[in-house]
């Protein structure tokens, strides 16, 4: 690689725009998003399930009518 | 409208954690049977005259039968009668009825770690029934703010075996 091919500062707008690339909505996918909202979402159902089955049904004595 | 399928997948999910919160609690009040509190329906006190009330005048435990048990409970600023100043004993494995009523302000009655927990409301009476599987101490706290000493109202709940349950201190009806 010569010095002369090399991308100077003043040419680099020109070297990123030639590197973005447009996509459509759909090929858009957020994988890392997706995996932290769903295990908030899992941590959401175990956590409530953990209230109510345990914090608040299992404990005894309770009301029985 | 276009909806991304990343977009529609955290729909359906938001749709199914309504759904699922409100399955579980019907669950819970069908197959599980829960109960909550309740008040005596058509039964309003006074406040200003129900320390002179039938039962309430004296509150404590009644019998009702060998395996039932009743309890007239006075919650006021700041202890609860009977409870604070001197432990409410009941025996245990036994269906015991909480009849419960305040003639000052609102009070809570919460006994930590277990389910039972009401709301007292002067005029109302709070009330449902229960068993104390094993014979131990159990703390009662005031769960609604109700004065300056709120954090003190405070009582307990002696739970002994019924063959050492000692009626000799039941109210008389």
């Amino acid at each position: 690689m010569s010095t002369e091919s090399a991308p100077s500062e003043a040419s680099a707008p020109e070297a990123d725009s030639e590197r973005t690339k447009e996509i459509s909505l759909d090929e858009f996918e957020p994988y890392g998003t997706l995996a932290v909202t769903g295990s908030y979402f899992v941590l959401l159902l175990v956590l409530y399930a953990l209230l109510y089955f345990v914090e608040f049904a299992a404990h005894a004595p309770h009301i029985i009518e | 409208m276009h909806v991304h399928r990343f977009e529609k997948l955290w729909i359906g999910l938001s749709l199914f954690l309504i759904a699922a919160f409100i399955g579980i609690v019907l669950f819970g009040f069908t197959v599980m049977d829960l109960k909550v509190p309740g008040i005596e329906e058509g039964r309003q006190v006074d406040p200003t005259t129900v320390l002179s009330d039938e039962k309430f005048s004296k509150p404590g435990v009644r019998k009702i039968s060998d395996d039932h048990y009743e309890v007239y409970m006075i919650a006021q600023q700041f202890i609860f009668r009977p409870g604070s100043t001197q432990p409410l004993t009941i025996p245990a494995n036994t269906k015991i009825t909480f009849h419960m009523t305040a003639p000052d302000v609102m009070h809570g009655f919460e006994v930590p770690g277990s389910g039972l927990n009401a709301t007292i409301i002067p005029g109302q009476i709070a009330t449902f029934s229960t068993r104390f599987p094993e014979a131990k101490t159990y703390g009662i706290i005031c769960h609604q703010y109700c004065g300056a000493a709120h954090h003190n109202m405070q009582g307990e709940i002696e739970v002994v075996p019924p063959s050492e349950f000692d009626e000799s201190n039941l109210i008389s009806q």
